[in-house]
């Protein structure tokens, strides 16, 4: 753990909490959105972004530049419709209650740990600078 | 900040919700009412929604300068139509102060089944919406809470 310079778990982290922010607003929007007629269900494209951060952690880098692609995949990640499910409502909305439901506890209770990593890692921080004490 | 935008997303979406609440709570007071300030019987009142990009003209430069993506989250708007038809039910009420010659007056065109189901669905909408925003609410005060010791 070095102390010069932007440290990577706190960027990290937030990358993490960015996500899962955007997550929950991409869900409230289809919530928003969950009697609007022709409306159809998006989400972050996920798999795209999976895809695009494992091309990257295989190429040789330092710490410093996977924060550095973390961060950029961030604001890179695409929102995307849904998949059509197999049968859709007669006013051709496919926003799925259940599913945004249980999209947003999980973001929420995502967030929450992500929340108290970067805690307990400021709290680490703050101790070493403390000596300690 | 994205949880920003989820307080003005859910909000759209319970506005929206409530105006079809009181849209359903209109039709159904109105249901049997045959004289309106316009003339005739009433007339249904429909709620459209309608999905719209939520992104103001300051948020643009403003996210562009902060580095942020340029992204439009959206949100929802709603509004009231009334209906065009001036077709309702004729009923034969023959004793009735607003009957025709032959004894039929116009109801509105008002089905208080369509109209409690509205009610129900727009209620549920509703909770969502509110479940939605009170999650980041939550997220927000843990995200206050990083300084504490």
């Amino acid at each position: 753990m070095t102390l010069s310079g932007p440290d990577q778990v706190t960027s990290l982290l937030t990358t993490f909490l960015n996500v899962q922010s955007r997550r929950a607003e991409v869900v409230s929007t289809n919530i928003a959105n969950a009697e609007t007629p022709g409306y159809h269900a998006k989400e972050l494209d996920f798999a795209g972004h999976l895809r695009q951060a494992a091309e990257n952690a295989s190429a040789p880098r330092g710490g410093q530049q996977s924060a550095q692609s973390a961060q950029s995949l961030t604001n890179e990640a695409r929102v995307v419709e849904q998949a059509l499910p197999e049968v859709i409502r007669l006013d051709g909305n496919t926003v799925d209650m259940r599913r945004e439901m249980s999209t947003l506890s999980e973001t929420g209770m995502q967030f929450l740990a992500g929340t108290q990593m970067l805690q307990s890692h400021l709290r680490l921080l703050r101790s070493a600078i403390r000596e300690g004490r | 900040m994205s949880l920003m935008n989820v307080y003005q997303i859910s909000s759209q979406g319970m506005s929206a919700q409530r105006e079809r609440l009181e849209a359903a709570a209109t039709n159904l007071a109105n249901a049997n009412t045959t004289r309106t300030a316009a003339g005739g019987p009433y007339r249904r009142r429909d709620v459209i929604l309608e999905s719209v990009s939520s992104a103001s003209a300051l948020d643009a430069p403003f996210g562009t300068e902060m580095g942020m993506s340029a992204r439009e989250p959206d949100g929802v708007q709603s509004r009231t139509l009334v209906s065009e038809s001036a077709e309702g039910i004729k009923r034969h009420l023959p004793g009735h102060p607003d009957a025709d010659a032959n004894g039929y007056v116009t109801m509105p065109d008002v089905d208080s089944l369509e109209e409690t189901v509205n009610l129900m669905s727009a209620a549920r909408a509703f909770e969502a919406n509110v479940t939605a925003f009170n999650t980041a609410k939550e997220l927000a005060r843990a995200s206050l809470k990083l300084g504490e010791a």
